[in-house]
């Protein structure tokens, strides 16, 4: 399924338009992996557990997403945008939505 | 690696799953498979294995220098004794230590019964409920294909 | 020529690079030199970084897919208008990244496991890519991976990487590699097999 943030796909023309396809996920780590992160609020340096938790989040999003607008019929998602908001403490929060369309 | 393998050919209900997982299959046969992983553990645990290794694969980027050296501390036996040690002596202190103020507080004679069983009440809930949402974790792990991504 | 495997000035997406590429050859076969440059522009981000997870090296993939384009141009008056483009480009692709690995000493070939297409006994020819990380326990998801997706053969990396890194549905890779729906999903599915043998415990829970 193509999937890209522009609102055109180069080469090809937009069919049918679907409207708005979005997916979401909130996950957390387990405790053990939150008390290593807060200690490297004592050292620095990236904290690995919150990036991979980022990660599965965003592609849980984004596979939603995809399964939304597949369910309308579309087979391409244009206009792509990601957005994260604040719900829980030590949870990444991922919204991601577009415009579902269909093309030619 | 035994060289006369022969790999047996998928079967239609592997293929379907493989389909499913790719987002291959029309909206009707979509819906059909929709309602099949619901119903047979078998079949959706096929689809998500297909999720796991299709997000594991897509998700596999290059190697960054500091992964080298992530990895080797790992395997480092100092380390992994280190951490081993680090999580037993806090699990254990910190379990030891609930454990003795419920006790303190339990013999504490100036304060009456009541006060006490509802302690006891509030922290016997929370446990059962710990050991609920733990159960649910565990048996949903399976079918959570987004545990392997590294960034 | 961009820089970066990944830019693509001139890259068609998926549902209209068959037919334009078979096209443009048609026009390269006719004697048109501006046509060979819009297809050179149009195939080789995909085929660089196709080559690139058959060959494992960068600067490798784009040498030889440069040589496969040279090749292409060289048979251009053999080439059959009825025929599509991508199949055989993917074949001499194929084959030039074949040969630059038995050059190498990166091959090691084994028996025919049964499959269901008819393919040559070049397509279990396995590449010994050297890796720096050799698959130990504690190593990260990806080089695991790439290290698993190293050691299979080339016909299944090809497939896997038109599928998992170029996105193409099965319809886009039938057309790409000349081959009907039901061995694209037959090799998938076989290619997979063996990249979930290699992964072992890692796609555990």
């Amino acid at each position: 399924m193509i999937v890209t943030t522009s609102d055109n796909v180069h080469g090809r023309e937009i069919q049918e338009s679907f409207g708005i396809c979005r997916g979401s996920a909130i996950r957390a780590r387990h405790m053990g992996k939150d008390i290593l992160a807060g200690l490297k609020n004592i050292v620095g340096g990236e904290m690995h557990e919150y990036s991979k938790l980022l990660a599965e989040t965003r592609e849980q999003a984004l596979d939603r997403m995809m399964e939304d607008a597949r369910s309308k019929g579309a087979d391409a998602v244009v206009a792509v945008r990601y957005a994260s908001t604040s719900i829980s403490q030590g949870a990444a929060e991922f919204l991601a939505y577009g415009t579902a369309v269909k093309l030619s | 690696m035994n060289e006369n393998k022969i790999n047996p050919e998928p079967t239609e209900d592997e293929l379907l799953a493989m389909a499913y997982a790719d987002g291959e299959l029309e909206p009707e046969a979509r819906r059909e498979a929709a309602k099949r992983i619901a119903e047979e553990d078998a079949f959706a645990l096929r689809v998500a294995h297909y999720q796991r290794l299709d997000v594991t694969t897509r998700t596999a980027i290059s190697h960054e220098p500091q992964d080298t050296a992530r990895a080797e501390l790992s395997r480092e036996p100092l380390q992994r004794a280190t951490i081993s040690l680090g999580w037993m002596s806090a699990t254990v202190g910190f379990i030891a230590f609930y454990a003795w103020v419920f006790y303190e507080i339990l013999q504490n004679e100036e304060m009456s019964g009541a006060p006490k069983v509802f302690l006891l009440c509030a922290a016997g809930g929370l446990f059962l409920l710990f050991l609920s949402v733990l159960r649910g974790r565990l048996r949903e792990l399976p079918y959570d294909p987004y545990t392997d991504i590294e960034r | 020529m961009a820089d970066s495997l990944n830019e693509a000035p001139g890259e068609a997406y998926g549902g209209e690079m068959p037919a334009l590429t078979t096209q443009l050859m048609g026009q390269v076969k006719a004697g048109d030199e501006g046509a060979f440059d819009q297809l050179v522009s149009t195939v080789t981000p995909r085929g660089n970084r196709v080559a690139h997870t058959l060959v494992g090296s960068r600067e490798d993939a784009r040498d030889l897919v440069q040589e496969s384009l040279t090749k292409i141009y060289a048979a251009r008056e053999s080439y059959r208008q009825e025929a599509p483009f991508l199949p055989w480009f993917h074949r001499i692709l194929r084959n030039t990244c074949v040969s630059f690995l038995r050059k190498k000493g990166r091959v090691r070939t084994r028996s025919l496991s049964s499959t269901v297409d008819n393919d040559g006994a070049d397509w279990e020819i396995e590449a010994k890519a050297p890796t720096p990380v050799e698959q130990a326990e504690s190593v990260d998801t990806s080089t695991r991976v790439r290290a698993a997706l190293d050691t299979l053969p080339l016909k299944h990396r090809e497939i896997l990487s038109l599928r998992h890194f170029e996105e193409l549905s099965y319809s886009e890779i039938s057309l790409h590699l000349g081959i009907p729906e039901g061995t694209v999903m037959s090799r998938l599915y076989h290619a997979r097999q063996r990249l979930s043998e290699r992964l072992g415990d890692l796609l555990e829970p």
